[in-house]
C-alpha cells in the first residue's frame, strides 16, 4: 500500500495530460471511472469511519498526504523493547519500536536494518536533551550503514500535525533532531493512561521527500 | 516466533566454504606477483564471518521460519544472506568454466595482460561453486506475507547469514584483490581510487558491482558516461578495469555474475590475511569523492526534440519516451509532440502559430493566426564513446510547407556536467550562410536551395542539405542543484523569412536559457533569445514504454490455497472468471486429468496476467485430479489458440520462488501455445465430460463516450465533439453476427466548422464537415458478418451493410496467418457506395471497388512490425501504404504510415500525399483496472481524398491477434 501511494502520487500529474490525449478514441468508461476516482478520492474518510469492533489493531499511516491503514501482525521481543510489526494490504512491513520507525520492508523506500544505540528516554520538560544515534541500511541504492546523530527533547504541542481525534494539548510532545540535518526532525506524542505512557502519534521522515505520520486507529483515548 | 530475540542457536556455525585449499592456491598466485603498482593488495578471505548457517534445515521448512529460529545478533547481516542450492551448482560451474576459458584468451580478454589473466583464472578457478540464489527479501516477517518469495528449504539446501562485513572488495584488473573499509556515502569510484590510485581510476569508464544480496549492477563512471548510482554495500565486490587494459564489458558482466554467487566478502577483522611482498596495508577511500555521480539530463528545445533552445543536439531520449511540449517565442507559439520509437530515432510533429499573421481571408478563418504544420526527424548515426561524440543527422519541417525547413548534422560530447554540441546547419539552421556547402564537392546542385513548398506535405528532397551552411552549437550545464540546467547556444538562423513572416531583426546570435525540472516528467524553460525576446517552454514527458499502473480496482483474486478441492464446485466459476478476466466461458469439459475451458471472444493485451487470473479461479474450483488447464480461445466461433497451464507448476509459483533451473521448464509450460491442429483436436469430445456449459445471451451491447478532435483547421485551432456511443451485437450463429453502433453528438463547437476543403479527386473523405455536422444522431455501423476457417492457417470473412460512417456495401477478406509466425498475408476486396451525410440509411451516387493485398511482417528487430498494403483506394487511385510501428513490451505502440498512390501532388492537394503518426496505449497499462481496450491517437495532418482506405469493422488480422508470436510476452513493467 505504501508503495502504491508513492506510485499513485507520481501519477497524478501525468495522468491528466495523457488521459486527455488518448481519450480521443476510447469508448469505454468502465475502467476509467474507478481510475479517476482512485486519483481524486481521498480514502481518509473511509478510514475515519473504521470502528474499533475488529480485534485487529490498526495503524493509520499518512504518507505525503495519502492515507493507508495497516494491521498489526506481530509484537516481537527485542532487548531495547518490543517491536510492533505492521502490515499493509500489499504486505509491506513497517516496524515501530516505542514510536520509532525501526524498519520498512517491501516499499519503494526501505529501511532494512535499523539499529539504535539505545532507546532514548523521553526527557522531562525543561531538562536537557537526550542524545543517541541510529544506524540504518536504506534501499534502493544500497546506502548501508548511514549513521544519524539524534537528539531528543521535549517540545510544546505543535499547532499543526496530522493528529486526529485527540487533543494535542493533552499529550506530551517530543522532537528528535538530526544533528547533521540529513533528515527533518521527527515528532512523538505520548498519552498517559494511568501509570502507563504510550506513544500514540508520531511523524518521521524516511528521506527528505518521504515523510510519514502514524496513529493507532481508532485511537486510544479518543474521548480526550 | 521472534526474529530478534530468537531462541537457542540451532547448531554451531560452520565455516563458510572458502576452503584452505583455495587460500593456498591464491597465496601462491599472489606471491608470484612482484608488481608494486597495486596500491592496496591485501587479500582477506572471510573464513570466520559466518553468523549462522543451516546445514540441515528441516525438510520443507520456510526460510522465514528458519530465520526466526536463529538467535539474535546485533551484527548479523541479513542483506548478505545466502541461500545455497545444490541444483544450481552445475549452471554456476559452467559459468566458472566459461570465465576460465575466456581468461585463457578470447575475443573478450585477449588484449588484457597475460599475467593478470592467469592470476584471475587461478583465483576464480579456486572459488567454490556455491549454488547461491538471491532471495527477494531477507526479512522474515516480509517473507511470511509473501509465500511466493519465501523459499522452501530442502534438506540439501544451506542458508548462510554472515556477520556484517566492514569492507568492500575490488577485484583488480591485475588479478589481485584490494579490500577497502566500507564508508557510507561512497560510490564505487571511491574504492577504485583507493585501490588503483587516482590517475589509473580516471581511466575507468564502467564499473560492475556484485552486491551482498546477490544482485549485480553496472554503471558508467567516466566524465562522458557517468550515471547516478547507489553505493557498494559492505561485502560487495567491484570490478572496474581501466579502458586501456583490454577487458571487455562482456567479460565484466559474466565475472560479476559469478562473484555474486559467492556472497558478501570481507567480514570479521580476525580473518586470515594474505599480503603480497610489499605488505601494504588496506587503503582507505579518500574523503574527497563526496559528490555523487549524476545522470546526464537532456531536455527539449523550442521545437520539441532534444536540444538546446533553438538548436537540435545529437542526443536521444530512451526508446518509448513521449513528450508534449509547448513553447512561446514571439511571434511563434509551438505545440510539439515527440515520439522516440527507437533508441536512435526521434520523430516530432508540431503546430506553429505565428502571431500577427492571419491564417487566411477573414471571411474564412476570422482573426485566427497563421498555423503551420511540420514534421521533424532525427537519426543518430554514432553513439558516444570515450573519445567520439554522439552524432545525429536530421531535418526540421521535412514535409511541411518548408517555412522553417532546415537540415543538420550535429555532434555532442559530454564532459562531466557539461554537454557540448557543435553542428552544421542547412536551410533555416544555416541561414546565416557563414560557410559554403561542404557537399558541393559532390555536385554543384548542393549550392542552390529551393524555397518553401507551396502545397506543403512533400518531402522536399530537392532542397535537403542544399544551399549555404552555418555552424551552430552550444553547451548545456547541469548545475549543482539537480533540477536546474543552464543552456547557451549560438543560433545560426537569421530569421529572414518570406515578407509576410518577417520578424524584428535579432540583436544577438546567442540565446540563453534555464531549464527547471519541476518533476521527473515536467520541465519549464525560461530564456532570452535573439537578444530581444523572452521565451517560455513547458514540456511534459514520460517513458510510455514503462507505463504501468497498479490494479487496485480489479476484484481481489480468491485466496490461494495449495490444497485442491476434493469435489468440484462450479457454482461461481463463470461469474468469477468473467469478473477477473472479462472472458465468457462457452463450455468446460473434463477429459481425464485435463480440463478444457472453451472461451468465446476472449480479449486481452496482457494475456499472461489474464491466464494467471483465470487459473486462480479454476484451481479453486476444479477437482483434485485435474492436472492441466487448457484454455481454448474461440474468436467468432473459430478456434484460434490454446494456452496450457500445468496446475502443479502454477501452484508452485504461488507458494515458493522457483529456482532458475525450474524457471526454464515453467516458462515452457506456461507459455506453450499449441499448433492450431492441436487446438482443434483439443475440441474432441471423445471421452470428455461437459462439466459446465453456461447459458448466454446472443445479444450483447455496451455504451460509452467518444471524443473526437481536429487540430489546425482554418475554422478554429481545435474543433471537437463529444458523443455518446451505443454498440450492440446479435450472434446469429457462432460464426455469424449482426453488429451496429449508434452515436449521439452531445457536445461540440461545430458552429465554427464552416470550411469544406476543395478537391480535384472524387470526394471520398473531404466531405468530413458535412458528415459530422448534418445530424446529431448517426448510425456509424450496421453490418452482417460471417467469418470462418479455410484450413489450419487460413481464415476468411464476408460482410455487408453500413460498413462505416461514410460507406456501405459488401466485401470479403482472406488471411493466411500461421500460429506464432512472423508473416501474415491478407487480401480484402469491397464494393461500396457512399452514404448520405446524415449517416442514416440513404446512399449517395458515388460507387467504387476498393481493396488491398497486405503483408504483415513481424521483423523480429526491436519489436518493429511492418505492414505493406498494395491496392485500390476509395478514390479509385492505386498505390501502396507502408506502416511501420514499434511495439514495446508493455504493449504501447509508436508508429507512422505513408501512402503514395498514382495521383499527383497537385491532384492530391494540400499535403501532397497521405501520411501520419500514431501511438496506441493499452488502457490496462494506464488504468487501475484491467481492460483489454487499446486507445489510439492518430495524427493525420489533413483529411484528403487520395490514399483513403475503407475503415472496415472486423479486420481478420485483429480478430486473429492471439496468433501473434508475442501474445504471451506483452506484460506491464514491474509495479503493476
Amino acid at each position: 500500500m505504501l508503495k502504491l501511494i508513492f506510485m499513485l502520487a507520481r501519477w497524478v500529474t501525468f495522468f491528466g495530460a495523457v488521459l486527455w490525449a488518448i481519450s480521443g478514441c476510447s469508448s469505454r468508461t468502465a475502467a476509467m471511472s474507478p481510475t479517476a476516482q482512485s486519483l481524486v478520492k481521498n480514502n481518509s474518510q473511509a478510514i475515519a469511519n473504521t470502528t474499533a469492533t475488529s480485534p485487529i489493531r490498526r495503524l493509520r499511516v499518512e504518507i505525503n498526504n495519502r492515507v493507508a491503514l495497516l494491521a498489526l501482525g506481530y509484537t516481537d521481543v527485542h532487548p531495547q523493547g518490543s517491536v510492533e510489526v505492521w502490515y499493509s494490504t500489499l504486505g509491506e512491513v513497517l516496524r515501530l519500536q516505542n514510536g520509532h520507525v525501526v524498519g520498512l520492508t517491501g516499499s519503494d523506500l526501505d529501511w532494512l536494518q535499523v539499529r539504535l544505540s539505545s532507546m532514548p528516554a523521553w526527557p522531562a520538560s525543561g531538562s536537557s536533551a537526550t542524545s543517541y544515534s541510529r544506524i540504518r541500511d536504506v534501499m534502493p541504492g544500497y546506502r548501508f550503514g548511514i549513521v544519524d546523530r539524534l537528539s531528543m527533547r521535549s517540545i510544546d504541542a505543535p499547532s499543526r500535525s496530522n493528529l486526529l481525534a485527540l487533543d494535542a494539548k493533552n499529550l506530551r510532545w517530543f522532537e528528535a533532531l538530526d544533528l547533521d540535518n540529513k533528515l527533518p526532525a521527527a515528532r512523538f506524542a505520548l498519552l498517559t493512561m494511568g501509570e502507563k505512557e504510550t506513544v500514540v502519534y508520531a511523524e518521521q521522515c524516511l528521506s527528505r521527500k518521504v515523510c510519514l505520520s502514524w496513529q493507532e486507529w481508532p485511537g486510544t483515548g479518543a474521548d480526550l | 516466533m521472534n526474529l530478534l530475540a530468537g531462541q537457542a542457536p540451532c547448531r554451531p556455525p560452520k565455516i563458510y566454504q572458502f576452503p584452505r585449499a583455495i587460500l593456498s592456491s591464491t597465496l601462491l598466485a599472489l606471491l608470484s606477483v612482484s608488481q608494486a603498482t597495486w596500491a592496496a593488495n591485501n587479500l582477506r578471505v572471510g573464513v570466520n564471518n559466518i553468523y549462522f548457517t543451516a546445514p540441515s534445515p528441516i525438510n520443507a521448512e520456510r526460510l522465514s521460519d528458519w530465520l526466526q529460529r536463529q538467535p539474535s545478533a546485533e551484527n548479523a547481516y541479513f542483506s548478505g544472506l545466502s541461500w545455497l542450492v545444490p541444483a544450481e551448482v552445475p549452471a554456476q560451474a559452467l559459468m566458472q568454466s566459461a570465465l576460465k576459458s575466456h581468461l585463457i584468451g578470447s575475443e573478450w580478454t585477449y588484449r588484457a595482460d597475460l599475467k593478470a589473466r592467469q592470476r584471475l583464472s587461478a583465483w576464480l578457478g579456486a572459488l567454490p561453486v556455491t549454488g547461491r540464489i538471491p532471495v527477494e527479501q531477507s526479512d522474515a516477517r516480509w517473507l511470511e506475507a509473501h509465500p511466493a518469495q519465501n523459499p522452501v528449504l530442502a534438506p540439501d539446501h544451506r542458508v548462510v547469514v554472515p556477520l556484517r562485513p566492514s569492507s568492500v572488495t575490488v577485484v583488480g584488473s591485475n588479478g589481485l584483490l584490494c579490500i577497502s573499509p566500507h564508508i557510507p556515502g561512497q560510490e564505487a569510484l571511491a574504492y577504485l581510487v583507493a585501490c588503483k590510485g587516482s590517475s589509473q581510476s580516471r581511466r575507468v569508464e564502467r564499473v560492475w558491482i556484485a552486491q551482498p544480496d546477490g544482485r549485480t549492477q553496472t554503471f558508467g563512471v567516466a566524465g562522458w558516461n557517468a550515471q547516478a548510482q547507489g553505493e557498494p554495500a559492505p561485502g560487495a565486490w567491484i570490478w572496474g578495469p581501466s579502458k586501456d587494459e583490454g577487458w571487455s564489458d562482456e567479460f565484466g558482466k559474466i565475472l560479476i555474475e559469478f562473484l555474486a554467487t559467492q556472497g558478501p566478502f570481507g567480514g570479521a577483522e580476525k580473518e586470515a590475511v594474505l599480503t603480497d611482498v610489499n605488505n601494504q596495508l588496506t587503503s582507505t577511500p579518500p574523503l574527497g569523492l563526496k559528490a555523487a555521480l549524476r545522470d546526464t539530463v537532456h531536455s527539449a528545445n523550442d521545437w520539441g526534440g532534444l536540444g538546446l533552445l533553438q538548436n537540435p543536439t545529437a542526443r536521444m531520449a530512451k526508446a518509448g519516451e513521449f513528450s508534449i511540449n509547448f513553447s512561446r517565442n514571439y511571434p511563434y507559439s509551438r505545440a510539439n509532440v515527440t515520439l522516440q520509437p527507437l533508441d536512435w530515432l526521434e520523430l516530432t510533429y508540431r503546430y506553429t502559430s505565428i502571431s500577427e499573421v492571419l491564417y487566411g481571408p477573414t471571411d474564412l478563418s476570422g482573426n485566427q493566426s497563421y498555423k503551420d504544420k511540420s514534421v521533424d526527424l532525427k537519426i543518430r548515426l554514432m553513439q558516444e564513446s570515450s573519445w567520439l561524440p554522439d552524432v545525429s543527422v536530421g531535418g526540421r519541417d521535412i514535409a511541411g510547407t518548408g517555412l522553417f525547413s532546415g537540415e543538420f548534422l550535429v555532434a555532442n560530447k559530454r564532459t562531466g556536467n557539461f554537454d557540448w554540441s557543435l553542428g552544421l546547419g542547412w536551410g533555416s539552421l544555416g541561414a546565416k550562410s557563414t560557410l559554403a556547402n561542404p557537399l558541393s564537392f559532390i555536385s554543384n546542385k548542393f549550392n542552390v536551395r529551393g524555397g518553401p513548398v507551396g502545397g506543403g506535405g512533400q518531402f522536399a528532397f530537392g532542397s535537403f542539405f542544399r544551399g549555404r551552411t552555418s555552424l551552430f552549437g552550444g553547451v548545456e550545464y547541469q548545475t549543482g542543484w539537480d533540477p536546474l540546467v543552464l543552456k547557451l547556444e549560438y543560433d545560426s538562423n537569421d530569421y529572414k523569412f518570406a515578407k509576410q513572416f518577417e520578424i524584428p531583426a535579432p540583436k544577438s546570435s546567442f540565446n540563453m536559457g534555464a531549464v527547471y525540472r519541476y518533476s521527473p516528467f515536467i520541465d519549464v524553460t525560461l530564456g532570452l533569445q535573439r537578444g530581444n525576446v523572452a521565451t517560455l517552454g513547458v514540456a511534459l514527458h514520460y517513458p510510455l514504454s514503462r507505463l504501468s499502473t497498479p490494479k487496485i480496482n480489479d476484484p481481489p483474486l480468491p485466496r490461494f490455497i495449495p490444497e485442491r478441492p476434493v469435489v468440484a464446485n462450479w457454482s461461481s466459476t463463470t461469474t468469477d472468471l468473467k469478473a477477473q478476466t472479462g472472458w465468457q466461458i462457452l463450455e468446460i469439459r473434463k477429459q481425464g486429468s485435463v480440463l478444457q475451458i472453451e472461451l468465446e471472444n476472449a480479449d486481452s493485451v496482457y494475456w499472461r496476467d489474464m491466464v494467471d487470473r483465470a487459473t486462480a479461479i479454476l484451481h479453486r474450483d476444479a477437482p483434485a485430479d485435474v492436472e492441466e488447464f487448457h484454455f481454448l480461445y474461440k474468436t467468432r466461433g473459430i478456434a484460434m489458440a490454446n494456452h496450457v497451464v500445468s496446475r502443479e507448476r502454477w501452484a508452485k509459483t504461488k507458494t515458493q520462488p522457483l529456482l532458475p533451473s525450474e524457471l526454464i521448464t515453467q516458462r515452457y509450460s506456461l507459455l506453450n501455445q499449441y499448433a492450431m491442429a492441436d487446438a482443434n483436436s483439443d475440441k474432441s469430445t471423445i471421452g470428455s465430460v461437459s462439466v459446465l456449459s453456461p447459458k448466454r445471451s446472443p445479444l450483447t451491447g455496451d455504451i460509452g463516450y467518444n471524443l473526437q478532435q481536429s487540430l489546425g483547421g482554418p475554422d478554429g485551432f481545435i474543433l471537437y465533439q463529444v458523443s455518446v456511443n451505443g454498440g450492440a451485437e446479435l450472434q446469429l450463429t457462432p460464426t455469424t453476427w449482426l453488429s451496429s453502433s449508434v452515436s449521439v453528438r452531445a457536445l461540440d463547437n461545430y458552429k465554427k466548422f464552416l470550411y469544406t476543403a476543395p478537391s480535384l479527386l472524387p470526394r471520398v473523405r473531404t466531405f468530413i464537415r458535412e458528415y459530422v455536422t448534418t445530424a446529431r444522431v448517426t448510425m456509424s455501423n450496421l453490418q452482417l458478418t460471417h467469418a470462418g476457417q479455410l484450413s489450419r492457417n487460413q481464415y476468411y470473412s464476408v460482410y455487408g451493410g453500413y460498413l462505416e460512417s461514410m460507406y456501405a456495401g459488401v466485401g470479403g477478406e482472406w488471411l493466411y496467418r500461421p500460429l506464432s509466425g512472423p508473416l501474415a498475408l491478407g487480401v480484402d476486396i469491397n464494393s461500396v457506395k457512399q452514404r448520405n451525410f446524415d449517416q442514416k440509411f440513404g446512399l449517395r451516387d458515388y460507387r467504387t471497388v476498393t481493396g488491398h493485398a497486405t503483408a504483415y511482417i513481424e521483423t523480429g528487430w526491436n519489436g518493429v512490425i511492418a505492414k505493406v498494403s498494395v491496392g485500390q483506394y476509395l478514390a479509385k487511385d492505386r498505390g501502396v501504404t507502408l506502416d511501420l510501428s514499434r511495439r514495446f513490451s508493455n504493449g504501447v505502440v509508436f508508429g507512422a504510415f505513408v501512402t503514395k498512390t498514382n495521383v499527383s501532388a497537385v491532384q492530391f492537394g494540400e499535403g501532397s500525399f497521405d501520411k501520419g503518426i500514431y501511438f496506441s496505449i493499452p488502457l490496462g497499462a494506464l488504468l487501475t483496472r484491467s481492460t483489454p481496450e487499446i486507445s489510439v491517437f492518430n495524427w493525420n495532418p489533413l483529411t484528403r481524398d487520395g490514399g483513403a482506405k475503407l475503415r472496415r469493422g472486423f479486420p481478420l488480422y485483429n480478430m486473429t491477434s492471439l496468433r501473434d508470436p508475442r501474445t504471451l510476452t506483452i506484460t506491464p513493467p514491474d509495479g503493476s
